[in-house]
């Protein structure tokens, strides 16, 4: 039922992708899940400025279905331009403060003044914008291609109140293993969640470490190699 | 007749160990620093002559090396194991890596035929370079992404644990040779914080775990679980090994050959004998001498080991003279990690104060109160909120904090810079 609800409902995808998976989150009245009630399904929708496909702890064939969907989607999603959801500006500020100092190459000035609009383009080519939706929660992260071509996930959650941590970890490190190929992940976790304790020994139980990061005035970085 | 076979091996693995134990002989080293008051003298000495030896490269100007900087007592790694086999010697442990990856630590409970809990690609390759085989191995990591599982099947690590149906369904598509292990819980109250990890199946979901188990042809052997480190309630021990006697049942109502208990962690160096008297009654018990019983130790065998040496680098008095703040070279990212994982709260003591060494002094709490912050400047690199030291310290004094051996020593990695703490050890002549 709360998948009904507006504000639940993906929005950065387009209506007919979005149609797919909301009507995956809806409850099956002839399958099994009913009599036991509908079982939790931890689906990550991943889009990048190229592509976007969905990843996530599903029984067997799940993901497949998921993916297979979207592929048959893909031909006209191609020839649409993806509306990626509004990223929020204490997001956006964490990135801007937090992110370590990229090893990536920085791109010439003259070549963003040749082009005319240059304070709308990215700074490094080496950063890629991403987004994971989760049934409930949003997260917001940066891949970065360090100057060996190893990669590295960025994500910051919009709300650690929604994260269900085991099966959205899961479905993470999944999709930034086999879809993004990054070698590294990082968290941002919010010094001031009053769940913190709680919260980090989780971490540290999956395999995160703290990273010192002197700029980070707000958040605690935790990362794990993968 | 292959799964007789198989216990028969499981079984004789299990006496092995306890021969490979029983024909060590004492190493001469051992009898001289077998009680922990010697250990403790030499501690104390080998504290002293490396801060000299930090002090006189200063002095020439030398780019001195004044990092924090680890005592270890292999020693008592070893007291601990002897320890372990006299009162638990049914149980075979499996070391839990996380909770102290040092190389050597690594090397001597391998020597003595321990096995290791491995919860991370970077500690199954550790491991696995020591020689280990992988039937020494569990794996258990509570999430279990599709990567670690394949890798685990990659090096032959069949040993797994499992509690909800997403990794039934995931280790049948990647490692369907899989021995796996049913991990329970042990608390049926609601879980403190939603941002705890769920650990364990309840025994209501059980049942229909192995059914799902049985329909996809997947080898349960067993049943695990783990009391929390936390954990000072010896009856937990016991609630823990009744419920497992029950999924026993539930497995064998299915067909299945359950042959393997896995105990988990959670032992305190002070309260082990009595804890361990009650597990052994309760598994004699409630289950057959033919079930190979396994525990996944950590904090057991290196906690009293390992004592950590800070340097004052700087030095602050708040307004009112009544608190003064003190900041040393090692913290909550470096080698106090315990504090922010662990929810330890380590006790800090003087070791030099001017050119004084007062390690050997039994001096309790004392009248100076004192904050002791990490080098980081961070909000979160807080070591001591209200220590209380017997002493006004200055720039250059030195800091130490026992039972420093769980959740301290960082394995290195590429977050760290592979810079790793300094690790001075009293006697290696027990790895000969």
């Amino acid at each position: 039922m709360a998948f009904r609800n507006r504000m639940y409902q993906l929005s950065n995808v387009d209506d007919a992708d979005a149609d797919i998976l909301n009507s995956h989150f809806a409850p099956n009245p002839r399958g099994q899940n009913h009599t036991h009630g509908r079982r939790r399904n931890t689906l990550a929708l991943c889009t990048t400025k190229d592509q976007m496909f969905v990843y996530g702890s599903t029984p067997a064939g799940g993901a497949e279905w998921c993916s297979e969907a979207l592929e048959r989607s893909r031909p006209r999603a191609a020839f649409k331009q993806q509306r990626r959801r509004h990223v929020p500006r204490w997001i956006s500020d964490s990135f801007r403060t937090c992110l370590p100092k990229p090893s990536g190459i920085l791109k010439e000035q003259t070549v963003n003044e040749e082009e005319g609009n240059s304070r709308h383009r990215g700074k490094y080519d080496c950063d890629e914008r991403i987004g994971v939706a989760e049934s409930m929660n949003y997260w917001h992260g940066i891949v970065r291609t360090e100057e060996d071509g190893s990669k590295t996930l960025f994500l910051i959650p919009e709300s650690w109140e929604d994260v269900h941590l085991k099966e959205g970890l899961v479905a993470i490190i999944d999709l930034a293993v086999d879809r993004l190929h990054c070698s590294k992940l990082v968290l941002f976790v919010d010094k001031n969640n009053s769940s913190l304790p709680y919260l980090v020994k989780s971490l540290h139980w999956v395999g995160f470490e703290p990273l010192p990061h002197l700029n980070c005035s707000d958040h605690a970085l935790f990362g794990m190699e993968l | 007749m292959p799964a007789i076979m198989e216990k028969n091996m499981l079984v004789s693995e299990s006496l092995r160990t306890t021969e490979l134990l029983g024909h060590v002989k004492p190493i001469d080293s051992v009898v001289t620093w077998s009680s922990p008051g010697s250990s403790r003298q030499a501690i104390g000495e080998a504290f002293k002559n490396t801060i000299e030896e930090i002090e006189r490269a200063a002095v020439r100007g030398e780019p001195a090396d004044s990092d924090a900087f680890f005592v270890a007592d292999l020693n008592g790694v070893y007291r601990q194991l002897l320890r372990w086999h006299a009162k638990l010697p049914r149980v075979q442990p499996f070391y839990a890596v996380k909770c102290n990856p040092d190389p050597k630590v690594l090397a001597l409970l391998n020597k003595f035929g321990t096995g290791f809990d491995c919860a991370s690609k970077g500690e199954l390759e550790q491991i696995l370079g020591l020689g280990v085989s992988p039937d020494r191995i569990v794996y258990a990591n509570p999430c279990k992404a599709i990567t670690y599982v394949r890798y685990a099947a990659s090096k032959g690590i069949n040993l797994m644990t499992f509690d909800n149906a997403d990794e039934l369904y995931k280790v049948k598509q990647h490692h369907p040779n899989s021995r796996l292990l049913l991990r329970i819980s042990t608390d049926d109250s609601n879980s403190l914080c939603r941002l705890s990890l769920k650990f364990g199946a309840s025994l209501d979901d059980t049942g229909k775990l192995l059914d799902i188990a049985k329909s996809l042809e997947l080898n349960v052997v067993g049943v695990s679980f783990h009391v929390g480190s936390g954990s000072y309630d010896p009856s937990a021990f016991l609630d823990a090994i009744q419920r497992s006697r029950q999924v026993f049942d539930q497995g064998l109502e299915r067909g299945f050959n359950f042959d393997l208990l896995d105990i988990g962690g959670g032992f305190m160096n002070d309260s082990f004998d009595g804890v361990a008297d009650l597990i052994r009654s309760a598994l004699d018990t409630y289950f057959d001498p033919s079930i190979r019983v396994i525990s996944e130790p950590g904090r057991f065998f290196v906690s009293s080991s390992f004592t950590l040496a800070v340097n004052v680098i700087a030095k602050r008095k708040l307004d009112d003279e009544e608190k003064v703040m003190y900041y040393v070279n090692d913290g909550v990212y470096g080698s106090l990690n315990c504090i922010l994982f662990d929810h330890q709260h380590p006790v800090a003591r003087v070791l030099k104060c001017g050119s004084r060494f007062v390690y050997n002094d039994l001096v309790g709490t004392g009248q100076h109160r004192c904050f002791i912050w990490g080098p980081t400047c961070d909000s979160l690199d807080v070591i001591a909120n209200d220590a209380h030291l017997p002493y006004e310290l200055n720039v250059g004094d030195w800091i130490y904090f026992e039972d420093a051996g769980a959740y301290t020593v960082a394995a290195a990695s590429c977050f760290n810079g592979f810079k790793t703490s300094r690790i001075v050890y009293l006697d290696t002549d027990i790895l000969d």
